[in-house]
């Protein structure tokens, strides 16, 4: 299962960000993602994206309106804004989930549980 | 657990971060440095080569390592970090994209500490992180006789490491892992019957745990009691993935005790691996080659063809393979089957000896007698034939009545093989004596 930003520009400024194929999250928190680009972009920088969970039956998208709130040489840390609660929500339960399968088998054959 | 903690952990070690993605890299460093990792001390590697050489020189404290290197992987870096340092001196973390069952039962098999998927969250990263300290540097007192007992394991001292088990084993309601380092210590001390009842004693407190079960199934499998073994297969099969370190064991269990109807899961198993030893696509060839021919033993063509077909997925069309199912099916008279097997034999290899003599024997069953023999005797001349070759043509010569040609193929046969002089003439005095001769 991954987790890509299949469309990402700046709502101010002709940049559009997204190589073919999308660009892979690496880290996400509650409500940000953090994304590798090749091109540079300014803290501040509003963008339009859409994300997508890829690899599961379902693959649930999300446009949402984000906010660069750092950049760190080509990562760019961005803040979620505007977006449908629901749809984060269920891609945040589904990667949560996968993880879990993960932690009950690696406990079990552990032998901790 | 704080950031202190962290920093305490580490003291003046290091950290190794093998990472081949670069952003992932950046991303992990940057999480690493939030939870107190001093930058100065995290060593980042790219390649196995470069990170295995880390491992030997500085022991990295905290070592943070994707499960799939380029020509290698990160379980045998933790591996090899095992020999050099004390369990509750490192820390070892899986992160990685590889979300497969079976690769996370092969991380909890050693001695990983953590496996987290990417993509990772924050806060899943952080908490895993500091569980992780809080169990090296607070552990209970369980946990500390069972490290002392597995430390002891590891350096050989093994009436030792049985008697820190044992001790650990009032310390915990259920101790199904100190039971498990009984048994491996009993093992070790040649108990077999001891650890036996070690393994059992840990699966009666917890009835599925794993290194029990796990356990309790190999020392069966050494003291070659196959069908106890098997018994134990079922409860590990449907409540855990199978590791393809695994699987090869499971699948001789079930050829040994001819529950060839298991053999189907199996080969699913093996098909949904991405990487298969070439041990492993060894012993599962041979082992469905076995199945096949006890069903050809019992006249169960059907069967039989299911599991070759599963043994040509397993081993390619790889053409010695296919003369062996070929050979079965031609001795179980199933001619028409063993023609399909002819028909797949990969391009590449038509025309070679081996196909010939395949050939050959489909066309013995075929074609007239005076063409079929005149077939074989060019594979003589040719040199292509073997003792089943030699035999055929000598069979068919004597039937058509031509005993001087059939000795005369018989001393071609004697100069490659002299013990095939003996049962080519008795096909051809068998005949002669019948008065069938010229």
């Amino acid at each position: 299962m991954d987790l890509f930003v299949t469309r990402l520009q700046a709502t101010h400024a002709p940049l559009e960000l997204t190589p073919n194929g999308g660009l892979e999250i690496n880290q996400f928190g509650p409500q940000f993602i953090e994304v590798s680009l090749a091109a540079p972009i300014a803290v501040g920088t509003l963008v339009n994206l859409t994300l997508e969970l890829r690899g599961g039956a379902r693959q649930p998208s999300l446009d949402a309106v984000g906010k660069v709130t750092s950049v760190t040489g080509t990562r760019a840390h961005v803040q979620l804004r505007q977006f449908d609660n629901d749809v984060w929500k269920d891609i945040l339960e589904k990667l949560d989930t996968r993880q879990e399968h993960a932690d009950k088998i690696f406990k079990k054959v552990k032998g901790e549980s | 657990m704080s950031i202190e903690n962290v920093k305490a952990f580490l003291g003046d070690g290091v950290c190794l971060l093998v990472e081949p993605s670069p952003s992932f890299s950046a991303s992990l460093q940057s999480l690493l440095a939030e939870i107190g990792v001093p930058l100065s001390q995290v060593i980042v590697s790219r390649k196995y080569e470069d990170a295995l050489k880390v491992v030997a020189d500085r022991k990295p404290r905290l070592l943070v390592t994707e499960y799939d290197l380029p020509n290698g992987a990160g379980l045998s870096l933790i591996e090899q970090l095992e020999q050099l340092s004390e369990e509750s001196q490192r820390i070892a973390i899986i992160v990685t994209k590889n979300s497969s069952d079976s690769a996370v039962a092969e991380a909890a098999k050693g001695a990983v500490d953590a496996f987290i998927l990417k993509p990772f969250s924050t806060e899943v990263f952080r908490a895993k992180l500091l569980e992780c300290l809080a169990r090296k540097t607070q552990p209970s007192d369980y946990q500390k006789q069972l490290s002392a007992g597995r430390a002891l394991f590891n350096e050989q001292k093994y009436p030792e490491s049985l008697k820190a088990f044992q001790r650990a084993k009032p310390l915990d309601p259920k101790p199904s892992l100190a039971c498990f380092g009984e048994g491996q210590s009993y093992e070790r001390l040649e108990d077999d019957e001891k650890a036996l009842a070690a393994y059992r004693e840990g699966r009666k407190l917890t009835p599925l745990h794993y290194k029990c079960l796990v356990g309790e199934f190999d020392l069966l499998m050494k003291l070659k009691r196959f069908d106890e073994a098997y018994q134990g297969v079922p409860e590990l099969r449907d409540n855990y993935p199978i590791p393809p370190g695994r699987l090869g064991d499971l699948f001789t269990a079930a050829v040994f005790t001819y529950h060839f109807d298991d053999l189907h899961r199996y080969h699913e198993v093996y098909l949904n691996f991405d990487m298969r030893s070439p041990y492993l696509v060894k012993m599962m060839s041979v082992g469905f080659m076995t199945a096949g021919r006890f069903y050809l033993q019992r006249q169960e063509v059907a069967p039989a063809l299911k599991f070759f077909e599963m043994g040509m997925s397993v081993r390619g069309r790889e053409i010695t393979y296919l003369e062996s199912i070929f050979d079965e099916l031609m001795r179980a008279g199933a001619v028409k089957e063993a023609d399909t097997v002819l028909n797949r034999v990969l391009p590449a290899d038509v025309g070679t000896k081996l196909y010939n003599q395949m050939r050959f024997r489909m066309e013995q069953r075929r074609l007239p007698v005076d063409q079929w023999v005149e077939r074989g005797r060019r594979l003589i001349q040719s040199g292509e034939a073997n003792a089943e070759i030699y035999r055929l043509v000598v069979e068919g010569l004597t039937k058509m009545g031509r005993a001087t040609l059939a000795e005369s193929v018989i001393a071609q046969a004697v100069k490659e093989d002299p013990e095939l002089r003996v049962p080519l003439y008795a096909i051809l005095e068998g005949k002669t004596t019948e008065g069938q001769g010229e």
